[in-house]
């Protein structure tokens, strides 16, 4: 080696801080997005952020305002005893579940489990609707929770039968 | 080198801080409306957002901290 010095050998200035005297290198555009300026980039993210939530908010309010009309599903004599019936309801991309109990009652309900939206089956075996993302288990005869992380019953859909066929009439939130 | 003198930097960095810890809250926030969404839980979506918007208007009070070029 020669005694010959080096840019980086200067002295630092007064007031450089200890971690650049230890470590004083630095490279073109370096300062390019300064601490500020990424700060700012960060206030425009949260204003994204706020946005978007605010977006999912009224989306779940405008989702929530459509109860359906009245549509006919199937006819009494297809769906036996202990039997389960699919179908969209109250739009063409809500899955819906028409059950006929034990004792001739039917009920329907949104086939969207109500923790994140997975879609519930019926198991007549156990005689349960139950979700198999996080096993949510529903009650088929009032669609309350009864086992699993949901805490809210299945949104329930409204029946009548009108010359042996079932109809739906609107969904209860 | 371009020295910024202590007490901005001080304050540049606090602020950065704070903005980055409201950042995490909202992205929370939004995973919690993302949720309420998917479970069509109104009740739980609006909270949500008045939350991450009080958070987004608390960042630009941050913002006014900063000092100018």
């Amino acid at each position: 080696m020669t005694g010959a010095k080096r840019p980086d050998d200067k002295m630092p200035e007064e007031g450089t801080p200890v971690w650049l005297q230890d470590f004083p290198h630095t490279s073109a555009g370096e300062e390019a997005v300064t601490r500020r300026a990424f700060t700012r980039y960060l206030i425009a993210g949260s204003g994204v952020f706020a946005a978007t939530t605010l977006g999912a908010a009224v989306w779940t309010s405008l989702r929530d305002l459509d109860p359906g009309k009245p549509t006919p599903i199937l006819e009494v004599d297809n769906l036996a005893e202990g039997e389960a019936h699919l179908f969209r309801y109250p739009g063409p991309d809500d899955p819906a579940i028409l059950l006929h109990l034990a004792g001739g009652e039917m009920v329907a309900y949104s086939q969207k489990c109500t923790h994140l939206g997975c879609v519930v089956f019926y198991e007549p075996e156990e005689s349960e609707l139950v979700c198999p993302c996080h096993e949510g288990i529903f009650s088929p005869t009032t669609g309350d929770p009864i086992a699993g992380p949901p805490e809210r019953a299945l949104p329930a859909i409204t029946l009548e039968v009108r010359d042996n066929t079932i109809w739906a009439l609107g969904i209860q939130r | 080198m371009t020295q910024v003198n202590a007490p901005d930097n001080k304050r540049h960095s606090a602020v950065f801080v704070y903005v980055v810890l409201i950042l995490a809250l909202q992205l929370f926030l939004l995973v919690v409306a993302l949720e309420a969404f998917q479970a069509d839980e109104e009740a739980l979506a609006w909270p949500a957002a008045a939350l991450s918007i009080g958070l987004f208007t608390t960042s630009l009070l941050f913002a006014r901290l900063l000092r100018r070029d």
